[in-house]
């Protein structure tokens, strides 16, 4: 075990130098310290037990690959061998995101559902490139996700264990948080990835464990032998049709709360992915483009309330009811497309076309205007809009539309009406 | 031998204090009526401590007209405390009054003690007039202090000038506030207001589950209705007639 | 290990007796699984869940161990009052003495939880670690001798939430949260601890009044448990309607085979206390004769005058309060020569 110390230098396999400034923080694997990189202030990770030759190959690989997207602080430079030891250079992290396990502790809140929604759809999006480019995370777990509370944008730490699908890095994760079948001893690969997701999203959007119920908590000490029937063996949903292992008043408060709150498509998708068809079935689980789909639904039914002005999920647009105030609200209208995807429009809100996290409209009221409310182009790109005797216009960046139905709107490739 | 000798219990403690607006609208016979007042009430006051074997109350004076001021630097017991006559000049800061108040509602360099084996204070303030500093932000740092939260507390306006809507939003209802028109009357309500006020706030509360601050503002409600010139702000106004106010 | 649980008082939790008799049932069991188990984690100094887990190395890892221990508790103590509720339907006495909105509150919850309502501490320690949790208010002390001398202290922190008669209970919404603890793991174990309800610090507040009920404890105890079991029983009931009133519970960790030799160190400093306080006291009354003798031959302003009139007080109760401790003098030579007779015949 070699820790470094401020002034020292390690020489990277590129040739370069990188100086130690400070340490940053500390693991059970290593140290992270600010280094110095030719005048470039960059994060070192330094292991205080080097791994195997085989890991730092691997290393060596995912820096040559590069990062499958922007969501990954990844591995940028690797050290030599040297001080009895090896470390990888990455990126800093940004001033302003908060480890996931904040939001559980509730240290910190998502400033809104629609930051909440961006941080779901930028972590679908991520382990979506990490496996099309055929890698697989292997450890996914709390620790692993910085998030900024009022965007929702997603930085996915501690990359050193992406391994090709299907190789075992040997680093063994928190039970919690991977698949039955990896704590029943298999290799983890994209599926059970994708089982790790699905957790890391439930824990996301309700707060609490997915499998963390009344019957786990029968027992006063989390052991080995427990944790192997929990999380492996016996493993069962606490919104399964099985009421054995509900959440517990008093402990399990934040999902006794959301849990109804939240549309029922959410409920429906975790409900499949976490019945016990699906866990013993790991080529079955939801790919991570079908999570976005489920996102982008949700995004679609998120208003903001006119009588409230809280944000609100409208199950049902015919009846659309604010979970904030309880009133009925009014729609101002909707952007229906082609394959039935309905958009809901009320004043403030902010609509997403796509699955990244740029917004796309941003609908705002115009009071005295002949169309108080307006979708206003916050694309780059200008829009095409046909009116209903076949006039045609241009919008550019900026522009505005009035919510007027039957104007036929084209944003891109996508044609939508407005109803 | 055994686990009583050796030291006395304790009679838990409630403190009462009086929050005095000396603004120069407040001089003469006002100031002169509340100096006389509550030099009376006193001794009552030590009575009721007296003769409560549970608890023990003390008494804290604020005087607030420009500056404020502690009449005394620790609480003191009803019947040894020796009022100071308050005379009246200044401006009426009772933002600086609620901060000065936070400062003394606390247990490190204020006057209370642990929690335990303590009543919740009683609050009594008297004011003629509308805060000429910044209440809003010291009314809100008081807000936060759990002591203040929990005390009883009254406010005596005093002719038809006080602000009401400030003395509502110090006490937290309309009903903790009695208004009062002469002089007669603002001498009876001190009296009414501290002694209801010791004995309900020195009172073993689990007997009942109405609220310390609901009980006195009853009581004192349905004791203003015997005293001509005074009414509870939340009671409907007089008639015009019937609207005699010596300070017009 | 030593638990109490006192239920609310208050007409809504009229089940509370129930419940706080489940809950130390549940704790006592869940304890010992714990233990079991093996719920330690080796070499931590003192610390508390104030602490930064991510700045005191395996605080992490005993944070999560505990509030898991916490979770199983809540979870269980929730079946348990539910079971209760489920096979005894509101009685005829609850039905005519309880006022209707708790008992539709009892019929119409979805669980019961608060009219089981009651607050929980508990203390316990194996050969290599110790740990004590709350939630809702009541004193938790440890005591250590050093150098002779008592040192108290709470070592799980105090929730500013528990504020005169409001308290933090296992039947709130977000109880989890609400446990607070302290665990260490260097094999440093007080000498004694007690747990007591807030029926005693109402009593007695929470310092040295308090310590001093406590010491007079040990000193009872140092006579044997059966006697200091009555003097518990008959004094606390006493206690209670000279003091706060409320009912009280106390639990006790000592090692009998110390007690007496505790009980004469806890009279040696009780009468060192004694003389330094009279030495100071003495000093007082001096200095503030001198100042009365000095002002009575001039004639001062109006402040000056009131501040005569204080001092005069102020001399009267030193007077007062020299005389008692001359005569719990008297009581602390008696007692100490007891306790060496005790200590010799033991030898």
């Amino acid at each position: 075990m070699q820790e470094l110390k401020t002034g020292d230098k390690v020489n990277l396999t590129n040739g370069v130098q990188a100086k130690i400034v400070k340490e940053l923080g500390r693991g059970g694997q290593g140290i992270v310290y600010l280094v110095d990189l030719g005048g470039k202030q960059m994060a070192l990770k330094w292991y205080l037990k080097a791994p195997d030759n085989k890991f730092y190959k691997n290393l060596e690989e995912n820096i040559s690959k590069g990062s499958p997207s922007d969501a990954f602080l990844w591995p940028e430079y690797l050290t030599r061998k040297e001080k009895g030891s090896y470390g990888y250079i990455m990126k800093l992290r940004p001033q302003g995101y908060y480890e996931f396990g904040q939001y559980l502790l509730a240290r910190r809140q998502f400033g809104s559902f629609e930051a909440m929604l961006n941080a779901a759809m930028k972590i679908c999006e991520g382990f979506y490139k990490l496996h099309l480019s055929g890698l697989s995370y292997q450890d996914l777990n709390d620790g692993n996700f910085f998030i900024e509370p009022q965007t929702g944008d997603v930085l996915i730490c501690d990359n050193d264990n992406v391994m090709p699908d299907g190789r075992k890095s040997g680093i063994m994760g928190k039970a919690r948080y991977m698949a039955p079948e990896v704590v029943g001893g298999k290799a983890p690969d994209k599926y059970s990835d994708r089982f790790s997701l699905a957790v890391i999203l439930f824990m996301l959007f309700f707060g609490n464990h997915p499998f963390e119920g009344s019957r786990v908590l029968a027992c006063p000490c989390m052991t080995e032998t427990f944790e192997k029937k929990f999380y492996g063996s016996e493993i069962l949903f606490i919104y399964d049709d099985n009421k054995e292992n509900r959440p517990v008043r008093g402990v399990h408060n934040n999902v006794l709360r959301r849990w109804p709150a939240m549309p029922k498509q959410l409920q429906d998708a975790f409900k499949e992915q976490f019945s016990k068809e699906i866990l013993s079935a790991p080529d079955k689980r939801m790919i991570e483009k079908k999570w976005k789909g489920v996102i982008q639904s949700l995004r679609d039914t998120l208003v903001r309330c006119p009588k409230c002005g809280n944000e609100t999920f409208v199950s049902d647009s015919a009846a659309p009811v604010c979970m904030n105030c309880g009133k009925l609200l009014d729609l101002s209208g909707k952007l229906v497309l082609g394959n039935g995807r309905e958009i809901l429009l009320t004043p403030n809100t902010t609509v997403y076309i796509d699955d990244d996290n740029n917004p796309d409209i941003k609908v705002i009221p115009v009071p005295g205007d002949k169309y108080p409310v307006q979708l206003q182009n916050v694309t780059k790109k200008n829009w095409v809009v046909e009116t209903q005797s076949g006039k045609i216009k241009s919008i550019e960046p900026g522009a505005c539309v009035p919510v007027r139905t039957g104007l036929k709107l084209s944003i891109g490739t996508l044609k939508f009406e407005i109803q | 031998m055994g686990l009583l000798d050796n030291e006395s219990i304790p009679r838990r403690q409630m403190t009462l204090f009086f929050l005095i607006d000396k603004s120069g609208s407040m001089d003469g016979s006002k100031i002169g009526s509340v100096n006389d007042a509550i030099e009376n009430v006193l001794p009552i006051i030590g009575e009721i401590s007296d003769e409560n074997p549970d608890a023990e109350i003390r008494v804290a004076a604020l005087e607030f007209s420009t500056d404020t001021r502690w009449l005394y630097d620790e609480p003191k017991e009803g019947k040894d405390f020796i009022w100071q006559k308050v005379t009246a000049e200044g401006m009426t800061s009772l933002g600086e009054a609620c901060r000065e108040l936070n400062k003394k509602l606390s247990r490190s360099n204020g006057f209370m003690s642990s929690p335990s084996g303590c009543y919740a204070p009683a609050i009594i303030l008297l004011s003629d007039g509308g805060p000429t500093d910044d209440f809003e932000s010291g009314l809100a740092v008081l807000k936060n202090n759990s002591w203040f939260k929990s005390a009883i507390k009254i406010a005596i306006a005093i002719g038809d000038d006080a602000d009401m809507e400030v003395l509502k939003q110090f006490t937290g209802s309309l009903e903790a506030v009695i208004k009062v028109h002469n002089i007669d009357a603002l001498k009876k309500m001190i009296r009414i207001i501290a002694v209801t006020s010791s004995q309900i706030g020195s009172k073993s509360s689990s007997a009942t589950d109405e609220s310390k601050q609901k009980q006195v503002e009853e009581q004192i409600t349905e004791a203003a209705k015997d005293v001509a010139g005074a009414e509870s702000a939340a009671a409907p106004a007089p008639s015009k007639q019937d609207n005699y106010d010596e300070w017009d | 290990m030593a638990i109490v649980s006192d239920g609310h008082g208050g007409e809504r939790y009229f089940r509370s007796d129930v419940g706080s008799k489940l809950l130390v049932e549940i704790t006592a069991e869940a304890i010992r699984q714990f233990m079991k188990l093996g719920g330690g984690y080796g070499g931590m100094r003192l610390t508390t869940s104030n602490d930064d887990p991510e700045s005191v190395p395996g605080l992490g890892v005993v944070d999560h161990k505990l509030r898991w221990l916490f979770s199983s508790i809540i979870a269980q103590w929730n079946e348990a009052i539910e079971r209760h509720a489920e096979e005894n339907p509101l009685s005829e006495w609850e039905l005519t003495h309880v006022d209707e909105k708790y008992w539709n509150e009892f019929l119409s919850a979805k669980s019961p939880e608060k009219t089981y309502g009651c607050t929980l501490m508990a203390f316990f320690r194996t050969s290599t670690y110790w740990a004590a949790f709350q939630i809702g208010d009541g004193k938790l002390l440890t005591l250590n001798m050093v150098d002779g001398e008592p040192v108290f202290a709470q070592p799980v922190p105090w929730d500013d939430k528990c504020f005169l008669n409001k308290t933090t209970s296992i039947c709130d919404s977000k109880a989890l949260d609400e446990f607070r603890y302290c665990y260490c793991s260097d094999k440093s174990f007080p000498t004694a601890v007690f747990l007591g309800s807030d029926g005693l610090d109402d009593t007695y507040g929470d310092g040295e009044l308090l310590e001093n009920f406590y010491m007079n404890v040990m000193l009872e105890i140092a006579k044997g448990k059966d006697k200091a079991m009555k003097a518990l029983v008959s004094d606390l009931t006493e206690i209670s309607k000279r003091g706060s009133k409320d009912d009280m519970s106390v639990a006790i960790i000592y090692d009998p085979s110390v007690a007496v030799d505790i009980a004469v160190q806890l009279l040696s400093y009780q009468m060192t206390r004694n003389i330094k306080r009279r030495e100071s006291l003495d000093s007082k009354i001096a200095d503030l004769e001198a100042l009365i003798e000095k002002a009575g031959s001039e004639i001062g302003s109006e402040s000056q005058r009131i501040e005569l009139e204080y001092k005069k007080k102020d001399l009267v109760k030193a007077k007062e309060a020299f005389a008692n401790l001359q005569l719990q003098w008297q009581r602390l030579r008696g007692k100490k020569g007891f306790y060496q007779r005790l200590a010799n015949t033991q030898k």
